[in-house]
This record gives structure tokens, C-alpha cells and sequence, in this order.
């Protein structure tokens, strides 16, 4: 016991200090790229495996909950915090390895700053898993969103970088206020409903909620490869475990409601939007904005659960939601990785001028397809393992007998459902126009051997994202209940979780999905064989009996989703140019589609009109005159005084202090009482 | 209801073997509405025993991807075969979820097939999985809303228990929805495997084509494979229906298993009758049908949560 | 529980959703004609036995059954027919749009069912107050939302058909007489309007409502 306690407190420390001094000792040495390189990357990764030391202890409930007091400030690792720190472990030794393949001739000169940053962001994100009160939430998180800023704008040389990180450092900062702003109020009695939206908003700006999602698209694509993949895997995923550590008690019922519905229009609009994209990095980035809401639908539905005492309901939505995040991060951060790889080799991301990558990069290519087959949920990939359990919450609350719940659950899996259709559809074009066909483009003759250290990572997530396969149904049934239950809002309920339900459902689809990759395996080498005895004779692809199919008739990716984005809207009006064909013998004919962001140009962008209308308004009272100030500081003073005079006469009155809105209700009326 | 686990697997023997009969009853059926005598019942398996033994072709562009679809396809499907109820028997390899599983698993037959086409860099094969993925899309919605109704009338999440419960026999409305699902049910099975009026599987021009265009560029065993394929989704699709409409307390269940088969036929001659009278609808037109398939699978639960007395609390 | 009334109602529950979604005007006036004539069969549904049909009662219900079932989709094919229009292209909203907006209002219907009280009170199958809504709603939606002067005529009609699925499912008293007296006037709408299209065909070379918006000037 003493000595876990004591062996836990040396690989904390041993993590702060490897990260810490890491990050330093590489800026102290940035003008030695190559020895600045070496120790960022070194000490990222070992800090790294430190840090699994000992979260995954921690994350399986093998050693109690560690309390630690460390400069002065208060640290906890217990199961919901190892869990949440996982992902960004694991993810930043992938992507400490990637990042030394990604960053050759690509700013090389500047690697003691990245590697600075790079190590300061990992510490930041596991000190807000570590943290144990308000304040030293607060400082990590503003830590967290500053030095991830830098890694956004690392290439800031390019315009759009530098404007996606500014939009970034918004978001970030908005967050920080929001998250300031409830922890004020949830001390306040009569604010606790005020305190829960702020903390929403601001947990929500980080884990990407609909309409707060806009930085998210912005920031990924600008930032380089490595780091798109830990924000999106890892650090999205802190707004989560912030809602589940630190937002004030609130009643399931509501808190289901919110996030159901938050996560059903998240991962619709997501999945939407990512099917309209052209840039690679950008539809990785709006589908994570669906795979967080489809986490939030199943964190949703487990909350419903418990408000109706619904066990089995409860378990499913809350550990499905849970277990996605894991999928996620894994799929994710590879499917970022490899674009990293791409944009290596090809030097663009739009994904309309690329094409046959598949023959130039074999292994990204198999690598790219399994792991956004399974990120579309399809088994036998591990994606499907969470989602399965999202649907049996889902259908729980159909069976329950409580007819709202029966038509939000339905609504809520044939949503689901659709999401999982559009995210296939989105992922054959990200696959096809990526890697399949002919270049669409003209391409450097020579091509790049694939990087080693690059593959390296790659097929380390790739890798435990099948292991993780194995391992699910053992981690539903011992480790999620207990990680579960450390969150304040589920484990204050008394109430046990427990875990019976949908065991033997994941050990069936595991037992099946390995069966599956049997089966395929088989059937190969069955055809195989069978090919090896006959002629197989090459030729021209089939296009209806023309000859000389050219790169430029394929299907772009613009063109494969172009019915659907049609369909939702999108693509029309004047987001489409369109040079028509004429004649019978036409000239040229061409389209443009742009796809704007429905979260920007209907809320954000009307909103900064306004508030800039606004505050044209408010410059008339910027006379410069120093007398008029001191007058309104005086007038403002005076309102206030006013103010708190007649709120505070009547409440000394009432014995007792009354609930929020009825309370100044009477207050209100109190002096028309006789 | 009474449990005889043979003739499951009969009914799963049945499926793997009669499946290409059903679409050489679809085709005899459709020749014998437009007064032809049509190929013979047994012209699928000569078609698939001819590939079989042939070579292949293979595009240079591809890169890899064409040659693991038709493998894929077939393992999806040879597992999904595992979960239907056969003759209202349950399926022993059923658990709670199956359901979900299912239909994944044809859509990670799809998912193969898409990226198969689009790997030869083919525009008429783009079209044909840019179409594919269109509708597949939008028809998830709606089999899961019927998914979802079978679950509340039959109480249940496996897959088994759904098809094979005894209907409330005694409650005209439930039935009315439980046929209203089977209608839906019919239609989706109609898109899934590109029948028409959806699509048209022997048309002889590639511009109207979804799944046909998806294949052109197959030959040999890889081509039987993706034949036999789609003739093992069909009869699995054709039997979900005929087990929703076929009351699993109605009979011994040798009866049932000699019922289910000639539902299943009888559900071929249906499709090849409505090959023979009708055209095809416009792409255009379906996502708003597919749409309306997932509003009225709601409406039918609506009746049948109101039909089973859940109406009021 | 009152089984064929159910079905009855299930039924133009689904019938809302085909008629939201029809495009062609022929479709739509079918739909319509079936729609009156399981209108005509609902008292029969939703009578007591007991109380014994009158002949005045199988009378109105017999009219009413030929009023809305027969004549008037007849009248409005006829129209369709001399002013030559086949489709309702371009709706202001369009139709996958109107099967969600139709779905959720049903959706609301069956909340506000649930809600309310009289359904229970009054003995009545628990879907008429979901049928009446949804019912009332498409019309309304219709006329709002659609651009052909025939197809708000049908949008009124299906409307009016909403009410009195109400009243027959209510069972009001001597709701048959009301209605009897509502038909009239439906009767004498549909006909003038009906001639009313025609002349504006006639003058204008199409019925499309919003270019009748320059009118008011």
C-alpha cells in the first residue's frame, strides 16, 4: 500500500520532471536542431511510458486513488483520471515517434521550439487529468490551451495558419472564461443552473458541441499532422472528462436531455459537414466533431438511464460513450498520423488532386482503409464494439415503457444509424480519392520511400486498436463500472453500476469479429489458390468499351458525395458557380462548390456583426473627456448601489432564503404586501 | 413455441444452397410475365460454376483493394447468414445486439464493394458507388426504425427473438403495423440488393446502373463470389420478411420450415412480378421514398405501442 | 378498444405522409378520395352498436362517403384536367424536407395526445386526437407550403377532412349534422374555386399563387 503510494508519487513526479525538463533542455538547445530533436522527443516518450506506468494502474483500479501534494498545488490519480490520461499517453508517444519523421525538411531548424511546446502541451493535458480541485483545473487548462496555440501556429509563416490559430486562442480563452465563470458560480447559491451552463459551454468548446465546434475544423488542418492527431484524439476528449469531474450536480433527467440532444445534432451535423469537405485534415476534423457526439449521445442516453433506474440502460449509454472515446482516439490519431504522411509525400491536402497514393504509399493505403472502415463503425473494427453498446442503451429506452424516452431513443438510433452510413460514405471518398485510381494531378515522378519512424507510430495505434478488440469485454466488466463511478455526478447516487449487462454482448461480437477476420482471411487464400492455377491477365480498366480512360474522368471526391451534400443542402444556391456546357460542341464547362460552415455564417458570423453594430453604438460615449467618465463611473455606482438597496431591503424581511427565480419573485412583490 | 434446432440448421443449409435459386425464380418469373420462356431455374448456378473455373482480369490501376472486396463481401454475409431465425427456430449463435450486428455487417460488404469500385478509377464505376453510398446511407435510417418496431413488439434485442415471437394475434392493429413493417421491411430489402424499382440489375446501359456499375470491372472467381454474394443477400433479406410475417406459434416447426422456404419463393416471384410490370423510379426520387420508409416504420410503432395498451400512462 | 377504428386511423396517419410526399397532382387527389372515403367508414367504426343506426345517420354518412370520397376528387381531377396541370414542381419546401416537418408534428400530435384529456374522457380511442392533428396539420401545411392553387385547395380540403375526424372520433353530439353543413359548404368551395382556377388559367396561361401576388398592386 505505502509502497504504491510512494512508487506512484516517483512516476508522477519522474513524468513532470521528464516532460518539464525535456521541453526546456530542447528550447535551451534550439539553435542544435538535431540535439534539440533528440532530447524533446526522448523525453516526450519516455515521460510518456512514466505516465502509462502509472495510469494504467490507476485507469484498472489495481492501486487505490493517489493523492498527491506537488508545488504546492493538490493532484488526484484515480480511475476516471487514468482513463482520461490513457489516450493522451499513448497518443503522444505515437506521436513524439511521428513527429520526428513528420518534421524532417519541414521547419527543421525550428525543432527545439516544437519539441518545447510539444512536451508542454502532453504535461499540461495530464495535469488536467490530475487535477483534483478548481484552481489547479484552471491553470492546467489555460496551460493546455496556450502551449497547444503554439503547436497550432507552428508553420505561421502561411495566412491561414496563422488566422486558424487566432480562432483557436478565441476558443480557448472563451472556454477558460466560461470554465472561471461557473466555478465562481457554483459557490453561489441560486446560480447552480447559471454555473451548469457556463460549465457546459465551456467544457463543450473544447470537446467540440454543434455550433461551438467552428475552431475545430480551423485549428486541425492548420496544425501540424502530429499534433492534429493528439488534439483530436486526446484532447477533445478532456472536454468530456471536465463535464464528468467538475460540473455541478444537476439532475440526470436534464443532463440526458442536453447531452442526447447535443449529441445526436453534433453527430449529424459532423458526419454532414465531413462529407462536404475537400481538404483531407478538415473532414478528419468534422468527423471527429461526430464521433464526439455520438459519444455524447451514448453519455446521454446513460444518463436517461439513470434518471428512469434503468440499470442496463445506464451501463450501455454511459460505458459505450466512454469506450468511443478510446476507439476514437486510436482511429483517429492514426487516420491523423497518416495524413501527416500523405501531406508529406504529396505536399497538398486537397484531397481532389490526389489519387493512386496507394501505389506509391502500400502500407498507409491498407492502414488508411481498415482503420476509417472501423471508424465508420463497421466490425470487425473496435469502433463498432462502443457503438453496439450505444444502440443496446438506445434500445433499452425503447423497451422501458416510457413513451418520450421511447420516441427519443428510436429518433436517437436511426440518427445513429445514419451517422454511420454518412461516415462510410465520407470515408470511401477520403479512401478513394486519397489513395485508389490514377493521380489526378502531376505528381513528383520520384517517388518517397515511406518513412519508417512515420509507420512506426501508425501501426502502433493501429495495433492496439485490435488488441483493444480482445480486451474490451474484460475492460467493461472491471475497469468502466469503477471509472464510472469516481465521476461526482454518477458516483453520488449510491447507486451500483453494474457492468452484467452487454458483457456477453461484447464477448460475442469480439468472439465474432475475430471470426470474421478468420473468415477473410480464409476466403483470400482460398482465391488465391484457386487464382495461382489460372491465367490472370492485366489490362485497361472497363469503362464501357472507351479505350483511354484518362485521370481526369475519374470521380473526384467533390463529385462522389456531391448527391448527398445536394441532398443536405449544402452544395446549392450560391455556394455553387457553375460554367455550364453549351453547344454541341462545348468549350469548357466547370463547377466550384465552397461549403461554409452552418455554425459559422449563421450563428458566429451574424454575432460578430451585431456585437461590432454594438459597439459602433457604444464609441459615442468614448467622448475622451476624463469628467464624463468619472460621471458615468458615478452614475454606474450610484445604479448599483440602487440596485443592491432594493434587492437586499425586502430579502432581510423573508425568514428564510427562497429557491433562485421564486425567490426574487417575492422579493419583487414583497413591498405590495401588506 | 416449440425448439428443434435441426431444422435451423437445415434453414441455414437451405440459404447457403437454394440462394441463387431465388434469382433464377426472379428471372423465370420475370420471363414468364412478358410471355419468354426465360433461362432455366438452375441458370445461377451454371453461371457461378463457369466463373469459377475461369481466370481473371485485373485493371492496372488498382492497387490492391479490388482484389480483397469480393472476399470481404462474402465473409460479411457468410457470418450474417448465422443470425436469422430459420423456420422460426432460434439461431444458437444469437445474442442481444444481433440485431446491430447484421446489419453492420452488410454494410462492411458495401463498404468493400465501394472501395473495390472505386479503386479502378472507373467513372462509371465512381457514379455507381457514389449512388451505392447515397442511398445505402439513407436506408440505414429506416432499417433500423424497423429494427427498432421489432424490438418493441417482440420485447426482445436479439435478432431471433424478434423474427420468431408468436404475434399478438388477438390485437388487429398490431398486426395491421406488423404488415405495415413487413411492407417497409420489402422496400428496403428492394434498395439493399438494387432490385426494381429501385435500380435495375439488367439494364444494358451503365448510366442508370448502382450496384451492376459497382462490378464491372470483375471477372473470374471474383465475380462468383460477388454473384453468389448478392444472391446470399437477397435470401436473407427476402427471409427477414417472410419471418416477420410468419407467426412462429403456428405450426411444428417442420411445417414452418417448409412454409419459410416457400415464403422465400414466394417472395422471389413477387420481386420478378414487379420487375415485369413496373419501371424504374428517378434516383432523385429516393431519398425522399427512403425517408418516407423511416417516417411510416415510426408510425407503425407509434400503433403498436399504442395497439399493445402502452398508449396512456 | 375499438379495433377497426384504429386501423381506420392508423391508416390516415400513414396517408398524411403519402400525401405530403406526392408530387404528381393525379397521385395527390387519389390519395385524397381515399383519405374521404375511410372518413365515410369511421362513423360505422366508431359507433356503439348499441345505439342502432338510424336511417338519418347511414344517410349523412352515405353522403358524405360520395361527397368526399367520389365527387369532389372527381371535380378536382376535372379541373386538373381542363387547366392541363400535371405536377406540383417546385414546393417552397421541399419534399424530404415536409416528411420530417409532417413526422415532427405528428410526433407532437401523439405528445399532445397523450396530454390532453378529453381523448380519455370521452371513452375515445386514444389515436383519434394523433389522427385529427396530424390530419389538420398536413392540410394546413399544404396550403402553406405549396405553390399550385389546386394543390392549397386539396391542402383546405385535407384540413376539413382533419376536423371532422375529430368530430366523428369524438363522437360529439350530432356532429354528423355539423357536418353535414360543413360538407355543403366544401362543396360550394371546392366548385367555385374550381371555376375560379379555371378562368384564371384561362387569362393567365398557369395558376401559379405567387405570381397572382402582383395582382394587389
Amino acid at each position: 500500500m505505502l509502497l504504491s503510494a510512494l512508487s506512484c508519487f516517483i512516476l508522477f513526479a519522474a513524468v513532470i520532471f521528464l516532460l518539464f525538463f525535456g521541453a526546456v533542455w530542447s528550447w535551451l538547445c534550439r539553435r542544435q536542431p538535431e540535439r534539440a530533436k533528440w532530447l524533446g522527443a526522448l523525453s516526450a516518450m519516455l515521460g510518456c511510458c512514466a505516465g502509462t506506468a502509472l495510469a494504467l494502474p490507476a485507469a484498472a483500479q489495481w492501486v487505490p486513488t493517489q493523492h498527491f501534494a506537488f508545488l504546492g498545488l493538490h493532484w488526484q490519480i484515480d480511475a476516471l483520471a487514468g482513463f482520461f490520461m490513457l489516450p493522451v499517453l499513448i497518443l503522444g508517444l505515437a506521436a513524439a515517434v511521428h513527429s520526428l519523421g513528420y518534421l524532417k525538411g519541414h521547419d527543421e531548424h525550428r525543432q527545439g521550439t516544437y519539441w518545447f511546446f510539444f512536451n508542454l502541451t502532453l504535461l499540461a493535458m495530464l495535469l488536467v487529468c490530475a487535477a483534483a480541485t478548481y484552481i489547479e483545473l484552471l491553470l492546467s487548462w489555460e496551460l493546455m490551451g496556450i502551449m497547444s496555440f503554439a503547436l497550432v501556429a507552428f508553420s505561421f509563416r502561411e495566412q491561414e495558419v496563422r488566422q486558424a490559430a487566432w480562432v483557436y486562442l478565441l476558443a480557448c480563452h472563451a472556454g477558460a472564461v466560461f470554465l472561471i465563470l461557473m466555478f465562481a458560480l457554483s459557490w453561489t447559491p441560486g446560480y447552480t443552473g447559471t454555473a451548469i451552463a457556463c460549465g457546459l459551454l465551456g467544457f463543450g468548446l473544447k470537446a467540440g458541441f454543434p455550433i461551438l465546434h467552428v475552431w475545430l475544423p480551423e485549428a486541425h488542418p492548420a496544425a501540424p499532422a502530429p499534433v492534429s492527431a493528439i488534439m483530436s484524439a486526446a484532447m477533445l476528449n478532456l472536454g468530456i472528462y471536465g463535464i464528468l469531474r467538475f460540473l455541478p450536480p444537476v439532475s440526470f433527467g436534464l443532463l440526458g436531455w442536453l447531452l442526447l440532444a447535443i449529441g445526436l445534432s453534433g453527430a449529424l451535423l459532423g458526419i454532414i459537414l465531413a462529407l462536404a469537405q475537400v481538404n483531407l485534415k478538415r473532414l478528419l476534423a468534422y468527423s471527429s466533431i461526430e464521433n464526439m457526439g455520438i459519444a455524447f449521445l451514448g453519455l446521454g442516453l446513460g444518463f436517461l438511464g439513470l434518471s428512469q433506474q434503468n440499470a442496463a440502460m445506464a451501463i450501455c449509454g454511459l460505458g459505450g460513450g466512454l469506450l468511443h472515446l478510446w476507439n476514437h482516439a486510436l482511429l483517429k490519431g492514426t487516420l491523423f498520423l497518416l495524413s501527416g504522411a500523405v501531406f508529406k509525400s504529396t505536399g497538398t491536402l486537397s484531397i481532389d488532386q490526389m489519387g493512386g497514393l496507394g501505389k506509391d504509399m502500400p502500407i498507409s493505403k491498407s492502414l488508411f482503409i481498415t482503420n476509417a472502415a472501423a471508424l465508420s463503425g463497421l466490425p470487425p473494427g473496435n469502433a463498432f464494439l462502443s457503438e453496439i453498446m450505444i444502440y443496446l442503451a438506445a434500445f433499452q429506452g425503447v423497451l422501458s415503457g416510457n413513451q418520450v424516452i421511447l420516441a427519443a431513443a428510436i429518433i436517437a438510433a436511426a440518427g445513429l444509424a445514419l451517422s454511420g452510413g454518412l461516415a462510410a460514405a465520407a470515408f470511401c471518398k477520403a479512401c478513394a480519392a486519397v489513395f485508389l485510381g490514377l493521380p489526378r494531378s502531376p505528381r513528383d515522378p520520384e517517388p518517397h520511400p515511406e518513412c519508417r519512424l512515420m509507420l512506426g507510430a501508425e501501426f502502433f495505434l493501429s495495433a492496439l486498436a485490435l488488441v483493444g478488440i480482445i480486451f474490451t469485454p474484460w475492460l467493461w466488466e472491471s475497469v468502466l463500472p469503477g471509472v464510472l463511478q469516481q465521476s461526482p455526478l454518477i458516483g453520488s447516487t449510491n447507486w451500483p453500476l453494474s457492468a452484467e449487462y452487454g458483457s456477453r454482448t461484447l464477448a460475442a461480437v469480439r468472439n465474432f469479429s475475430f471470426a470474421a477476420i478468420a473468415l477473410i482471411a480464409a476466403l483470400s487464400y482460398l482465391r488465391h489458390r484457386q487464382l495461382s492455377r489460372k491465367t490472370l491477365d492485366t489490362g485497361c480498366t472497363w469503362d464501357c468499351g472507351y479505350a483511354l480512360p484518362t485521370a481526369r474522368m475519374q470521380y473526384t471526391g467533390t463529385a462522389f458525395t456531391q448527391p448527398l451534400s445536394d441532398y443536405f443542402y449544402l452544395t446549392k444556391g450560391q455556394n455553387r458557380s457553375t460554367i455550364p456546357v453549351q453547344g454541341y460542341f462545348p468549350q469548357k464547362a466547370a463547377v466550384s462548390i465552397t461549403v461554409s460552415d452552418p455554425g459559422g455564417h449563421l450563428v458566429w458570423h451574424p454575432l460578430s456583426r451585431l456585437t461590432a453594430r454594438i459597439a459602433e453604438r457604444l464609441r459615442r460615449i468614448q467622448s475622451g473627456f476624463l469628467h464624463l467618465y468619472i460621471l458615468m463611473i458615478l452614475i454606474a455606482l450610484i445604479a448599483m448601489l440602487i440596485y443592491a438597496v432594493a434587492t437586499s431591503l425586502p430579502a432581510a424581511t423573508t425568514p428564510e432564503p427562497l429557491p433562485p427565480a421564486i425567490g426574487q419573485m417575492h422579493q419583487n412583490s414583497a413591498p405590495l404586501q401588506p | 413455441m416449440p425448439q428443434n434446432p435441426f431444422f435451423w440448421w437445415a434453414g441455414l443449409l437451405a440459404a447457403l444452397l437454394l440462394a441463387p435459386l431465388l434469382l433464377g425464380v426472379i428471372n423465370k418469373t420475370k420471363a414468364c410475365f412478358v410471355g419468354r420462356q426465360g433461362p432455366s431455374l438452375l441458370q445461377p448456378y451454371y453461371n457461378l460454376h463457369k466463373l469459377f473455373r475461369r481466370g481473371c482480369i485485373r485493371t492496372t490501376v488498382s492497387c490492391g483493394p479490388l482484389a480483397w472486396a469480393p472476399g470481404i463481401e462474402l465473409s460479411a454475409l457468410l457470418l450474417a447468414v448465422l443470425f436469422l431465425p430459420y423456420a422460426n427456430q432460434l439461431s444458437p449463435f444469437a445474442f442481444a445486439g444481433d440485431a446491430f450486428f447484421f446489419a453492420y455487417l452488410l454494410g462492411l460488404g458495401r463498404f468493400a464493394l465501394i472501395i473495390g469500385a472505386l479503386d479502378t478509377g472507373s467513372s462509371f464505376e465512381g457514379m455507381g458507388a457514389s449512388r451505392e453510398v447515397q442511398f445505402s446511407a439513407l436506408t440505414e435510417g429506416a432499417l433500423f426504425a424497423v429494427i427498432g418496431f421489432l424490438a418493441f413488439a417482440s420485447r426482445s434485442l436479439n435478432l431471433s427473438e424478434m423474427l420468431s415471437c408468436p404475434l399478438p394475434s388477438n390485437i388487429p392493429t398490431v398486426i395491421a403495423a406488423v404488415i405495415l413493417a413487413a411492407g417497409i421491411a420489402f422496400i428496403i430489402m428492394l434498395v439493399e440488393n438494387c432490385r426494381v424499382p429501385f435500380d435495375d440489375p439488367e439494364t444494358h446501359l451503365e448510366l442508370t446502373m448502382i450496384h451492376e456499375a459497382m462490378i464491372l470491372d470483375y471477372s473470374g472467381p471474383d465475380l462468383g463470389f460477388i454473384l453468389y454474394s448478392a444472391a446470399l443477400k437477397l435470401w436473407l433479406m427476402t427471409a427477414l420478411v417472410v419471418l416477420m410475417l410468419l407467426p412462429g406459434d403456428l405450426a411444428p416447426p417442420g411445417v414452418l420450415f417448409i412454409l419459410h422456404l416457400l415464403g422465400i419463393f414466394l417472395g422471389g416471384v413477387v420481386i420478378g412480378a414487379i420487375e415485369a410490370v413496373s419501371a424504374r423510379f428517378r434516383f432523385l426520387k429516393l431519398p425522399q421514398f427512403l425517408l418516407g420508409a423511416l417516417c411510416t416504420a415510426l408510425i407503425a410503432l407509434a400503433l403498436t405501442v399504442i395497439g399493445t395498451g402502452g398508449g396512456l400512462q | 378498444m375499438n379495433e377497426l377504428l384504429n386501423l381506420i386511423l392508423g391508416a390516415l396517419l400513414v396517408l398524411n405522409l403519402l400525401l405530403v410526399s406526392a408530387s404528381r397532382l393525379r397521385h395527390c387527389i387519389k390519395l385524397v378520395a381515399i383519405q374521404g372515403v375511410l372518413l365515410g367508414l369511421l362513423p360505422l367504426a366508431c359507433a356503439h352498436p348499441a345505439d342502432g343506426h338510424t336511417w338519418q345517420f347511414l344517410l349523412v354518412m352515405f353522403l358524405s362517403l360520395i361527397i368526399k370520397g367520389g365527387l369532389l376528387p372527381y371535380l378536382l381531377l376535372y379541373t386538373t384536367r381542363r387547366i392541363n396541370v400535371r405536377r406540383e414542381l417546385e414546393p417552397v419546401v421541399g419534399y424530404s424536407l415536409s416528411l420530417l416537418i409532417i413526422l415532427a408534428l405528428t410526433g407532437g400530435a401523439f405528445w399532445l395526445g397523450s396530454v390532453v384529456p378529453t381523448a380519455v374522457a370521452h371513452g375515445a380511442s386514444p389515436l383519434v386526437l394523433p389522427a385529427a392533428l396530424s390530419t389538420i396539420s398536413t392540410g394546413l401545411f399544404l396550403m402553406v407550403t405549396r405553390r399550385k392553387a389546386i394543390t392549397q385547395v386539396m391542402g383546405f380540403l385535407i384540413f376539413e377532412n382533419g376536423v371532422s375526424i375529430f368530430g366523428t372520433g369524438m363522437m360529439i353530439h350530432n356532429g354528423l349534422l355539423v357536418e353535414l353543413g360543413l360538407l355543403l359548404d366544401i362543396f360550394a368551395l371546392v366548385f367555385i374555386m374550381g371555376i375560379a382556377v379555371f378562368n384564371i388559367n384561362r387569362s393567365f396561361r398557369h395558376i401559379d399563387t405567387h405570381s397572382l401576388n402582383a395582382l394587389g398592386d
